[in-house]
């Protein structure tokens, strides 16, 4: 009995070690906690996530797939001069400006997406036109890494005035090493809940 | 009658000859070049020929004049010895400058030139006894020599004692501060001009002559920075491609040996999976038929073939050290993502692995690097964002947000940032007025990488232009760097690279401007922009006449086929084989930097 009850107390803890091991291994986060290392966002972590959207599913061919409202204008795909695919989405409401708008940029890429979007945001704390920059880590459903940027922009215009906007975009990247970049932009203050923050949310990979 | 030879008049006149020798030279030849290249070779000939004579005839007009005062001119041809002396004299004065001039612009001491320096200025002084009397002829005493009969004649030259020392003492002055000039650095200036307008002349405007230097262009020193030597790239990964390109789960380490004798070691942080990179600097380089980035072996746009990662800057003995450490990290990830791969059995089997290697490195006491002391990151496809936001707006200002960023990079003790752009230029919109003559044009876009560095507010410190010019781009980015008449080189080509450090309201203006030219967003107004082709001329000349302008020649062994693709994606070149290593080497030689006038060896970057 003596030898049994041994013989159970160095399975238990071997089990507690193999459990305790394991759970090391885990790649676990905690969402409300930045995650480490020189190029992670540093930023509480966003609170964006996906959410269904009722319109035209608009196939991203291969990355996933967006939903733009029903009414909404979309154009393209083309191809960028770095060899990536991108489209734009007009909403039904959009005003002279353009805007809402949605840009939906996708490609295979080398870079992390912690990596590119830390220099997508040093490019943006030394460009003027640029203000209130934010970078957050996000959790989006196939991607291991998702980035959500938020700020404020100054677009000059062709008749000398200029625009301020709002813009968010969204950084993904699935296992396959596809990118998949969602860029919301509204007239200043006009994100919350409008039409194109919809439309990012509605972002599904693979 | 010849007379015995007068040193004090030869001398005097010798002075004078070569002070009139290098003021036609230097300046009044200079000055009328552009009247003299219009005229014609003749015309150009005769008036040089004509100056130089003339500075001889002043010099044999003093010497004569001297002469008669001190009664060595009782007759036209009793002048002639001294006037032989003198025009030997001022010859020998002004080969001895000419030769002090040309070591001066580290130039070798050969000057073909002096027999003819020789006949000119001795045969044109000659003449000068034809427009001064001989003292007896003045006095109507032809062939008399008594002092008695010669008072007329001093009472003439009455006063000239006084003029003669006065005019010695400042020939000599001038012929003392012309020396030091053309010994000092930066005394290049006179010989660079005369050098110039000569080669002008004599091509006709047509030949690579160089421009004009002014004061402020004097001699600049050697860069300082540190140039890449070598660059050599060990990689590893699954499914690899060739060194600075990555692959599934590949990790990358990168050794670049600086011209100082120091090592940046890079590691990658973290790679995306898939693809390939595309550098994106616009440069690329085709070898039988692939693609690379031609930008790869520059130091500054290291990052570019990289994902994201760290970058120690250590002596010799330490990068050993770090790259078998990096070395011997990069084997454990292989070994960790082959474990990850294999499921929850997998995540238990790499936790164990990681306690044992702890626990190795602890009981090995492993060496462990430093903080690094840089951070890079590639942008990847996010680097058109910057333009997204304009490209979504209707009746947006056009051509603001052209460029796209490649990268960044931290340095993490001064926390200076430096962010790395792929400009756009349009090369078709005024760069002609380098290739007047020649059977082709510029035309396309040139997109160099453009390098920024800001400090901790944002404010832009320096501005970095490189670009490549080989193969089907030589031509455009020579010419965009002023040097559209490269040599050929089959195997490889050139890094041109400009700089230019913003400490003045001007030079912000001016690197300003040419990041508008660029069509990179700038954190200030630009007073000064007058259109790209301007913009871009006006950098590069900042940098030639205040930073630094250097150019390297590239070359890759083994290779042939070579080609340049001005605007081509990267595409990879796969080895097909898992886990397999590849290293190679790219070297770079033949480092010029322009000194403020010419090109000359950027010693310190051969080696």
């Amino acid at each position: 009995m003596t030898a049994e009850r041994h013989r159970f107390r160095r399975a238990a803890g071997l089990a507690a070690l193999v459990v305790l091991l394991a759970s090391c291994a885990t790649d676990s986060v905690d969402p409300a906690t930045p995650p480490a290392g020189p190029h992670a966002p540093t930023a509480p972590a966003s609170r964006l996530t996906p959410q269904d959207a009722t319109g035209e599913t608009i196939d991203l061919e291969g990355a996933g797939s967006i939903v733009a409202p029903s009414g909404a204008t979309v154009e393209g795909p083309s191809t960028t001069p770095n060899g990536s695919q991108q489209l734009n989405i007009r909403m039904p409401d959009a005003d002279d400006s353009g805007l809402p708008a949605v840009q939906v940029t996708w490609g295979a890429d080398t870079a992390g997406v912690y990596e590119q979007s830390w220099t997508a945001e040093n490019a943006a704390k030394v460009d003027g036109t640029i203000s209130d920059y934010v970078r957050a880590a996000a959790q989006w459903p196939g991607s291991a890494e998702s980035v959500v940027a938020t700020w404020t922009e100054e677009i000059a215009l062709t008749t000398d005035g200029s625009l301020d906007v709002s813009a968010t975009r969204l950084t993904v990247q699935d296992d396959d090493g596809t990118t998949v970049i969602v860029l919301a932009l509204t007239p200043e203050g006009e994100m919350a809940d409008s039409d194109a923050e919809r439309v990012l949310r509605s972002l599904t990979l693979g | 009658m010849l007379e015995r030879v007068r040193l004090r008049p030869a001398l005097l006149g010798a002075a004078v000859t070569t002070v009139g020798y290098f003021v036609a030279t230097a300046s009044l030849v200079p000055v009328s070049a552009g009247l003299l290249v219009d005229a014609g070779p003749a015309v150009a000939v005769a008036v040089v020929i004509g100056v130089t004579a003339l500075a001889a005839l002043i010099g044999g007009y003093v010497t004569v004049r001297a002469l008669r005062r001190h009664g060595g001119y009782p007759q036209r041809l009793s002048a002639l010895p001294t006037l032989v002396v003198m025009g030997v004299a001022a010859s020998l004065v002004v080969i001895v400058m000419a030769a002090a001039l040309m070591a001066a612009a580290g130039e070798p001491a050969v000057l073909a030139g002096a027999p003819a320096i020789v006949v000119t200025l001795t045969l044109a002084a000659l003449p000068a006894v034809l427009l001064v009397r001989p003292a007896a002829e003045a006095d109507g005493y032809v062939g008399r020599t008594t002092r008695a009969r010669r008072l007329p004649a001093l009472r003439e030259d009455a006063g000239q004692g006084s003029l003669e020392t006065v005019g010695v003492t400042t020939v000599a002055a001038i012929l003392v501060a012309a020396l030091i000039i053309a010994m000092v650095p930066g005394g290049t200036w006179l010989g660079d001009n005369v050098r110039t307008q000569l080669c002008r002349i004599a091509t006709l405007g047509q030949g690579d002559c160089g421009a004009p230097t002014g004061y402020e262009a004097q001699l600049r020193p050697e860069p300082e920075h540190a140039c890449t030597l070598s660059d050599t790239s060990d990689n590893r990964g699954m499914a690899v491609s060739v060194m600075w390109f990555t692959a599934e789960n590949g990790a990358l380490i990168r050794v670049e040996k600086l011209s100082d004798d120091t090592y940046r070691v890079s590691r990658e942080a973290s790679l995306g999976a898939g693809g390939q990179v595309d550098t994106g600097a616009g440069v690329t380089v085709t070898v039988d038929g692939d693609t690379y980035g031609g930008e790869v072996q520059a130091s500054a746009s290291a990052l570019l073939n990289l994902g994201a990662g760290a970058t120690w800057v250590v002596d010799e003995a330490e990068k050993d050290k770090l790259v078998d450490y990096l070395k011997s990290e990069r084997n454990w990830e292989s070994v960790q993502t082959t474990l990850a791969a294999a499921g929850p059995a997998g995540s238990f089997a790499s936790a164990l692995a990681t306690g044992g290697r702890a626990a190795w490195n602890w009981l090995t006491d492993a060496y462990t690097p430093s903080m690094p002391d840089e951070y890079y990151g590639y942008a990847g496809i996010d680097g058109n964002a910057g333009a997204a936001a304009t490209g979504l707006v209707q009746h947006a200002e056009a051509g603001v947000s052209t460029s796209s960023v490649l990268g960044s990079r931290l340095d993490t003790k001064n926390k200076r940032l430096t962010v790395y752009y792929e400009g756009q230029i349009d090369a078709s919109a005024g760069y002609q007025s380098h290739l007047e003559g020649s059977e082709v044009g510029a035309s396309g876009t040139v997109r160099p990488l453009v390098a920024v560095t800001y400090d901790t507010d944002g404010n832009p410190l320096s501005v970095q232009v490189q670009a490549m010019a080989a193969g089907e781009a030589k031509l455009t980015v020579g010419n965009m760097f002023g040097e559209p008449y490269l040599d050929e080189n089959p195997n490889g080509g050139f890094i041109f690279d400009a700089r230019v450090s913003i400490t003045s309201d001007e030079t912000r203006d001016i690197a300003m401007g040419l990041l508008k030219a660029s069509g990179i967003a700038t954190p200030h107004p630009v007073a000064r922009y007058e259109g790209a082709a301007s913009a871009v001329d006006t950098f590069v000349s900042a940098a030639k006449e205040r930073g630094t302008l250097t150019r390297q020649t590239v070359n890759m062994e083994g290779q042939t086929d070579f080609g340049i693709n001005a605007n081509a994606k990267v595409a990879g070149v796969g080895l097909g084989a898992s886990f397999e290593n590849s290293t190679e080497t790219i070297n770079t030689s033949d480092a010029d930097y322009w000194d403020g006038s010419r090109w000359r060896p950027w010693s310190s970057c051969l080696g």
